[in-house]
């Protein structure tokens, strides 16, 4: 048996510290300039990996990142329950109940930028020289695996733009994201589907109907019963009155443990039960804002960044950059999901002023697009350059995301606030005190 | 404008499909209304605090009710934006929470939402 030494533990202690104090670090710095942290956590990975430091002080970079199989596990381990969590934390920001109510639109939205993208990925992937390929007797599933990165919008990203440019709370924001959640859900469910086939050592009939009824099967009964289940728990911790938000926290952290394992037992990968919990949880009417809030940021302030370092420390950037498979990935990964979502708004009807802002923000590949990415890498579905040209597209795609959304509202017609609002109308103390009461005495205010 | 009913029911609505709390004790509920013609907003300002479903978890002081004519979208959605950005400012929030009176409240809102007024060019004289 193999245990862990001190040395082991004192170098996974600095590892942790270097890494994720220089991801935190950077990551608020982009932040302000108004870019994504995401862009920082991977550049930290690629500073201190293979690419820069490991390229120019190698004996120093073999001190600090040791060949050594435990060492390498112990901040593997951590990186993925970062992924995992991840998804939780995705899953948790779907609102599956508004997306049904505006099921009209944000499903026409969604479907289109579900088999646009495809549809335009499919055909160059499937047509890319040998050397780009793995295995180039699996140029099928190659295809069909990269169409589906090529659908994958990055939720979090355009969450984050839209609360930036302050439109989160608008029909607009809410329309946007209850497509992307339908997006999300389609494009999640099809890629674990792709991967599960791509996985089995026999792949016959009885194989596919079987892992696509038991996934069907289990996303269906998850957000049916086991979301209304879900919320009656959270609801009674809530009125027993237990430690908040520890016990909601902890409740839905297993809730995710257990379905990452019935996915995992089921041939579908664990990433996708974490993300069906987190959908779960994310409806309950009583989960608090608040305690959502307090999820995402231990998610996005400790597990994420040492995900997305730790792929620049897998990876050499430099030997395996190709700048023809970036270009093709960034372009047909923008382009086909612009495209996919123009059309579908087009189906819609939505005002012509909106369409724009909406086919933008679908643009964005970014933290999802990597995921799908890596685990494409390590069930070796895809070559390194592939890799590398997957993470130079999600980030470039999400890079563009803020100003480019930016921009498409600025050139919309500015609206005066003084203009739709009086002396007359306000109450400087209101009398009631709860919610619907307050709205009751504004809308008094109003009618007058 | 309807009668208080119906835009109370409206604004209730859209107020369960998604809560329109944001962060620093601002909350924006809001509707779209067939017959409007022009946007309105009314203000209410809460000492105590409301219970809104924050994403910070603060109690709400600031509520902003806005309608908008249902044919209009873009004027939502600027105006959201107008608000949000406007009382981020903590100045603003602190000079609203001592205000003495509407009036006062006025003109701290007046103050706090002119930078985004819109000088419009009205043409050769």
């Amino acid at each position: 048996m193999t245990y862990f030494t001190e040395h082991h533990i004192f170098i996974f202690l600095i590892q942790v510290f270097l890494l994720l104090g220089l991801a935190r670090s950077l990551g608020e710095l982009f932040r302000r300039w108004q870019q994504p942290p995401l862009t920082a956590e991977i550049l930290v990975g690629v500073l201190l990996g293979p690419t820069i430091f490991g390229r120019l002080l190698p004996s120093l970079h073999q001190i600090m990142f040791p060949a050594d199989p435990i060492q390498g596990a112990m901040f593997e381990t951590v990186a993925w329950i970062g992924v995992l969590f991840l998804l939780l934390e995705t899953g948790l920001e779907i609102d599956f109940s508004s997306a049904w109510r505006q099921r009209g639109d944000a499903l026409k939205i969604a479907l289109v930028d579900i088999i646009v993208p495809m549809v335009i990925a499919f055909i160059p992937c499937f047509l890319l020289p040998a050397h780009y390929l793995v295995n180039p007797d699996n140029r099928l599933i190659f295809s069909l695996f990269m169409a589906t990165v090529m659908t994958i919008s990055a939720m979090p990203i355009a969450a984050r733009a839209l609360h930036d440019l302050n439109l989160s709370k608008t029909d607009l924001g809410f329309l946007i994201m209850s497509a992307l959640s339908v997006n999300d859900i389609i494009g999640w469910l099809f890629f674990t589907l792709v991967l599960g086939f791509f996985t089995q050592a026999n792949l016959n009939f009885l194989n596919i109907f079987s892992i696509v009824g038991s996934t069907v099967g289990f996303a269906i009964f998850c957000l049916t019963l086991g979301r209304d289940w879900t919320n009656r728990v959270i609801l009674k911790i809530k009125t027993k009155q237990m430690p908040q938000p520890g016990s909601t926290l902890t409740f839905i952290c297993l809730l995710g443990l257990l379905c990452g394992a019935v996915t995992q037992k089921i041939g579908i990968h664990a990433l996708f039960g974490f993300f069906i919990a987190g959908i779960m949880a994310g409806g309950a009417r009583a989960l608090s804002e608040n305690v959502r809030q307090v999820i995402s940021q231990m998610v996005y302030a400790i597990f994420v960044p040492l995900f997305f370092v730790n792929i620049g420390l897998k990876v050499d950037f430099l030997r395996h950059f190709d700048i023809f498979l970036v270009l093709f990935i960034s372009v047909i990964g923008i382009l086909g999901r612009f495209l996919g979502a123009w059309l579908g708004v087009n189906l819609t009807k939505l005002p012509k002023s909106n369409r724009l802002s909406i086919a933008i923000a679908h643009t964005p590949g970014g933290a999802m697009e990597i995921v799908v990415g890596l685990l494409a890498l390590e069930y070796h579905l895809i070559t390194e350059p592939v890799f590398v040209a997957i993470v130079f597209g999600a980030v470039i795609s999400s890079v563009l995301l803020g100003p480019w959304l930016a921009y498409s509202i600025k050139k919309r017609k500015e609206v005066s606030v003084l203009e739709y609002f009086s002396r007359r109308d306000i109450i400087a103390e209101l009398k009631a005190s709860e919610r619907d009461k307050v709205i009751e005495e504004l809308c008094g205010l109003a009618s007058r | 404008m309807p009668t208080p009913e119906i835009i109370y029911s409206a604004v209730i609505e859209r107020e369960n499909t998604m809560g329109t709390a944001i962060e620093e004790g601002v909350a924006v509920p809001h509707a779209r209304l067939p017959f409007e013609k022009k946007p309105l907003i009314v203000f209410g300002r809460s000492l105590n605090g409301i219970e809104w479903n924050s994403p910070d978890g603060k109690p709400t002081h600031f509520v902003f009710l806005i309608f908008t004519p249902r044919q209009d979208d873009w004027s939502q959605v600027q105006i959201l934006r107008i608000i949000a950005k406007a009382m981020s400012n903590q100045e603003t929030r602190a000079a609203l929470l001592t205000a003495a009176d509407e009036l006062q409240v006025w003109r701290v809102l007046e103050n706090a939402f002119t930078p985004h007024q819109i000088i419009r060019k009205t043409g050769k004289p």
